[in-house]
C-alpha cells in the first residue's frame, strides 16, 4: 500500500506545555497563599482578592482548569495525531482553542480575585466565562472528531476512548450546571435551589473529578506509561472493560457528597452503591498501569519519567480506594467537613495529576526539541522533593481531619459538649503548617522541573511540524460509501463548527426544557419566607466573599451537631436559596442557624476584628465591607430575577424593594446604636449582619408539630 | 415588614424537592445512551477482534526524520 507524508502539529503541543508550566506554578503558589492563610490569616494584607475566601477558588480553579486542563490539551493533541496517525484536523481550531482558553484562565482569575462567583464549588465563574467555556470545549470537540475522522489506524487505541468519554461528559456537565440567570454582566443567580442545587451541583462537582481529572488522565497513562516504558500495556483486553465499566458507573455516584443532608436518603444510598462499586473499574486501571511495569522495575530505578508515573498511577489507587471508603456513611460521618477530604483531593490533585503530568513533561519535551533531559539528576531530585511534600501535605491532614472530628463529636460525662469549635480549630493549627511545609516543598520541586525543562529547551532544536508517514485507510468501499457526509464535512472546518453549535444548542434544549418544568418553589415549612431585600444583598456579598468556603449551613443529624448548632437541616428551608450554600468544609462552625444567636454588635465587631470576640480565631478581618457602599440601584433587577426563579415576592415588588432596605437598615444601625456602635449610612456590613441574623429563624418561627410531621421523624435537639 | 405573598405547603413534598432528578437521570441515561451506542458501535466495527497488536502498534513511531 502506498504511503502517505504528513507532519505532526507540534507546535500546539508546545504551547499547551508552555502553558502547564506556568499555570502550575501560579495554581499552586495561590494553594499556598490559602494554606498559610489558614494559620496566618493577616498574609490577606487587608485586602479582599487576597482572603482565603476568594484565594480558594482561584487555587482551585488554576489548579483544576488551567493546569490539569492545559496538562489534558497537551497530552491529547501530542498522543492523538500519533495514534491516528494524521495531523490535527484544523491548525485554526488548534489556535483557537488554545488562545480561547487561556483568555477563559486569566479573566476567570481576575474576576474571581474580583468577588465575582456563582458560589458554586467548581463552577465558580460566572455565566459569561461559562458561555465562553462551552464555545470553546466544542471547538477542541471539533478538533477532536475531525482528526479522529481522518485518521490513517482503523483501530481506535484505549487512550482515545477516554478522551472521546472526557469531551462528552464534561460537555453535559457543564451545560447542566452552568443553568443560571445573569443579574447583571458578572453576576447570576444559579436556576436551581435549595436541595435540588446541591444535588445538580455535586453530581456536576463529582462528574468533574470523574471526567475532568480521572478519565482524560487514564488517557493519558495508556498512551504515555506504554512509550516511556517502551512495552506495551499489560492487558489491552482489562483496559477496554475497566473504560466501559468506569464511565458507566462513575456518573451515578455524586450524591455520596451529601451524606447525611437534607438529600432524600434513597439518592445517599444510590451514591453510595455505586461509589463502593466504582473500586473495580478503578483499580482495574491502576493494576493495567503497574503491572505494564512487571519485568522493568529496574529500569523505574534510572528512569526519572518511570518514577513519576509509577507515584502517579500509586497515589490515583489509593484515591479510588479512600473514595468508596468515604462514601460509606458511617466514615463519612467522621470525614466530612474535615480536612480529610482536602488530604484526599490532594493525593489525587499531587500525585495523580500533578505526578502523571510531571512525568509526561519530562518524555516530551526532550523528544519535541530533539534532545537529552538537560539533568536527570535535577529530575530526580524533583522527584523525591515532591514526594516528600506530597506525604508532609496529607498525612497532617488527615490527623488534624481526624482529631477535629473526634473533638467535635466528644461529650463530658454530664453530656455537654467537650470542646468549643475555636478549641478544635487552634488544636490542629500545627498540622496546617506542616501542610503548607509539605505544599512549599511540592512547588520547589515543580520550579526545579522548569529550570530542568528550560535548560532541555536550551540546548535542544524544536520540530513545530514533525514529518511522519503512514499508508492511507482502506478506501471507503468497504463502508458502503456511508461515511461519504463526513468525508465531505470534515473537509469543512467552518461547517462544521456551525453544525456541531446546532447539535450542541438543540442538546441544550433538551436538556434545559425539564428545568422549566421543575417545580421547585412550594414552600414546604410554612413558615419559611423569602430573604429580604436587604438580606438578599447581604447573601450576595456572603457569597462574594467565599463564606460559603468555610462555613456549611448544613446540621446534619448527629448529637453533637444538634447540640451545637441546634436543630438539623430540613429540605424545605432552602427553597429561597439561589445558590445553595450548604458549603462542603468547616474550617469555622456552621452558620445555618447562626440567626438571633448573637446581637448584631457581635457580628459588627466580629467581622471587624474576629479575635476582638474570639480570640485565636483564624478568620481575616473584613475591614472593606464598613467602607463599601451598597448598591441599592440593583436592587430591583435582583427581585426581578429571584421572581423569575420563583421566588413568591408579591407582583411589582421590585420598584419599592428599596423602601424596606431602608427600613431593615435603619432599624439595625438603631440596634446598633444601642450598642454605642455608629455606622455611615448604606455600608454593606449592615447588609451581611442582615443576612447572617436571618439565618435558621424561619424554622424556629415554625410550629413544632408541622416540622416534625414533614420530615417524617421526631424532631431532636432543642 | 415584608409583603409576600405566599402559598401553602404543597403536596408531594417529595416530589417537589427532588424533582430535579429527573433532570439529571435523563442527562445522565442520555449520556449513558451515547456511551451504548458507541460500545456497540465499537464492538460491531471489530475494534475489538485483535487485541494483540493495537497495544504493540504504539510503541513504533513513524517519524521520518
Amino acid at each position: 500500500m502506498p504511503t502517505e507524508q504528513f507532519y505532526y502539529d507540534n507546535k500546539t503541543v508546545k504551547r499547551f506545555a508552555y502553558a502547564v508550566l506556568f499555570w502550575s506554578i501560579v495554581g499552586m503558589l495561590a494553594g499556598l497563599w490559602a494554606s498559610i492563610s489558614l494559620f496566618y490569616p493577616s498574609i490577606n494584607l487587608g485586602l479582599p482578592a487576597t482572603s482565603f475566601g476568594r484565594m480558594r477558588p482561584v487555587h482551585t480553579n488554576a489548579v483544576i482548569f488551567a493546569f490539569v486542563g492545559n496538562g489534558i490539551f497537551m497530552g491529547v493533541y501530542y498522543s492523538l495525531q500519533r495514534l491516528c496517525k494524521t495531523r490535527m484536523y484544523s491548525n485554526l481550531l488548534s489556535s483557537l482553542h488554545f488562545w480561547g482558553w487561556q483568555l477563559i484562565i486569566v479573566v476567570g482569575a481576575v474576576t474571581l480575585w474580583m468577588g465575582k462567583t456563582s458560589g458554586k464549588e467548581y463552577a465558580e465563574l460566572e455565566w459569561p466565562l461559562d458561555i465562553a467555556i462551552a464555545v470553546v470545549w466544542i471547538i477542541f470537540g471539533i478538533n477532536l472528531f475531525g482528526t479522529i475522522l481522518k485518521r490513517r489506524e482503523k483501530h481506535i487505541y484505549v487512550a482515545i476512548w477516554f478522551y472521546i468519554a472526557t469531551w462528552v461528559t464534561v460537555a453535559m456537565l457543564h451545560i447542566v450546571n452552568s443553568v443560571e440567570l445573569p443579574v447583571s454582566m458578572w453576576k447570576s443567580y444559579s436556576w436551581y435551589a435549595g436541595v435540588q442545587d446541591a444535588l445538580v451541583q455535586w453530581w456536576y462537582g463529582h462528574n468533574a473529578v470523574a471526567f475532568f481529572l480521572t478519565t482524560p488522565y487514564l488517557g493519558l497513562m495508556y498512551y504515555f506509561l506504554p512509550k516511556a516504558a517502551n512495552r506495551p500495556i499489560y492487558s489491552y483486553r482489562l483496559s477496554i472493560i475497566h473504560f466501559w465499566a468506569l464511565i458507566f458507573i462513575y456518573i451515578w455516584a455524586g450524591p455520596h457528597h451529601l451524606l447525611y443532608t437534607a438529600l432524600p436518603d434513597w439518592a445517599q444510598s444510590l451514591g453510595v452503591v455505586f461509589s463502593i462499586m466504582l473500586i473495580a473499574p478503578s483499580w482495574g486501571g491502576m493494576l493495567n498501569g503497574l503491572f505494564t511495569l512487571r519485568g522493568a522495575w529496574d529500569r523505574v530505578r534510572e528512569d526519572p519519567v518511570l518514577k513519576f508515573l509509577v507515584v502517579a498511577i500509586t497515589c490515583y489507587g489509593m484515591a479510588t480506594f479512600e473514595g468508596p471508603m468515604l462514601s460509606l456513611k458511617n466514615v463519612n460521618a467522621i470525614s466530612h467537613f474535615t480536612d480529610w477530604t482536602i488530604a484526599h483531593v490532594h493525593i489525587g490533585a499531587l500525585g495523580w495529576n500533578g505526578f502523571l503530568t510531571f512525568g509526561i513533561l519530562y518524555w516530551l519535551i526532550p523528544r519535541m526539541w530533539n534532545t537529552p533531559l538537560y539533568s536527570k539528576k535535577l529530575a530526580g531530585t524533583h522527584f523525591w522533593i515532591g514526594t516528600i511534600g506530597i506525604v508532609l501535605y496529607a498525612v497532617p491532614l488527615y490527623w488534624a481531619g481526624f482529631t477535629q472530628s473526634m473533638m467535635w463529636k466528644n461529650f463530658t460525662e454530664e453530656g455537654q459538649l467537650r470542646f468549643q469549635f475555636l478549641e478544635t480549630v487552634t488544636h490542629i493549627l500545627p498540622m496546617y503548617i506542616t501542610r503548607s511545609i509539605g505544599g512549599t516543598l511540592y512547588i520547589i520541586g515543580a520550579l526545579i522541573m522548569v529550570y530542568n525543562l528550560r535548560k532541555t529547551i536550551k540546548q535542544g532544536q524544536f520540530s513545530a511540524n514533525e514529518l511522519a508517514e503512514a499508508p492511507a485507510l482502506p478506501a471507503v468501499a468497504e463502508t458502503h460509501g456511508r461515511t461519504y457526509w463526513h468525508r465531505w464535512i470534515e473537509r469543512r472546518p467552518l461547517q462544521m463548527l456551525v453544525f456541531s453549535l446546532v447539535a450542541v444548542a438543540i442538546g441544550g434544549m433538551i436538556e434545559m426544557i425539564p428545568t422549566f418544568l421543575v417545580k421547585s418553589n412550594i414552600p414546604t415549612i410554612s413558615s419559611v419566607k423569602p430573604y429580604t431585600p436587604l438580606e438578599l444583598h447581604g447573601r450576595d456579598i456572603y457569597v462574594r466573599e467565599g463564606c460559603y468556603l468555610c462555613h456549611s449551613q448544613m446540621v446534619r443529624p448527629f448529637r453533637d451537631e444538634v447540640a451545637r448548632y441546634g436543630e438539623y437541616s430540613k429540605a424545605g428551608e432552602f427553597v429561597y436559596d439561589h445558590p445553595f450554600q450548604w458549603g462542603s468544609k468547616r474550617t469555622g462552625p456552621d452558620l445555618a442557624r447562626v440567626g438571633g444567636k448573637y446581637p448584631d454588635s457581635w457580628h459588627y465587631n466580629h467581622l471587624l476584628d474576629p479575635t476582638s470576640m474570639s480570640p485565636g480565631s483564624i478568620m481575616p478581618n473584613y475591614g472593606w465591607l464598613f467602607d463599601h457602599e451598597l448598591d441599592t440601584l440593583r436592587t430591583p433587577s435582583m427581585i426581578r430575577a429571584m421572581q423569575r426563579l420563583g421566588v413568591p415576592y408579591p407582583a411589582g415588588y421590585a420598584s419599592e424593594a428599596n423602601n424596606d432596605l431602608s427600613a431593615q437598615e435603619a432599624s439595625i444601625r438603631a440596634s446598633l446604636k444601642g450598642d454605642k456602635i455608629s455606622t455611615g449610612g448604606n455600608k454593606e456590613i449592615v447588609a451581611l449582619i442582615a443576612y447572617l441574623q436571618r439565618l435558621g429563624k424561619d424554622i424556629k418561627a415554625a410550629p413544632k408539630e408541622q416540622t416534625a410531621m414533614k420530615d417524617g421523624g421526631a424532631l431532636m435537639g432543642n | 415588614m415584608i409583603k409576600v405573598i405566599f402559598r401553602g405547603a404543597g403536596p408531594g413534598y417529595f416530589c417537589d424537592t427532588m424533582s430535579v432528578i429527573i433532570l439529571l437521570l435523563a442527562a445522565s441515561l442520555f449520556v449513558a445512551l451515547i456511551f451504548l451506542g458507541l460500545f456497540l458501535w465499537s464492538v460491531k466495527n471489530k475494534q475489538y477482534d485483535d487485541e494483540f497488536s493495537p497495544p504493540r502498534r504504539i510503541l513504533f513511531d513513524d517519524e521520518k526524520n
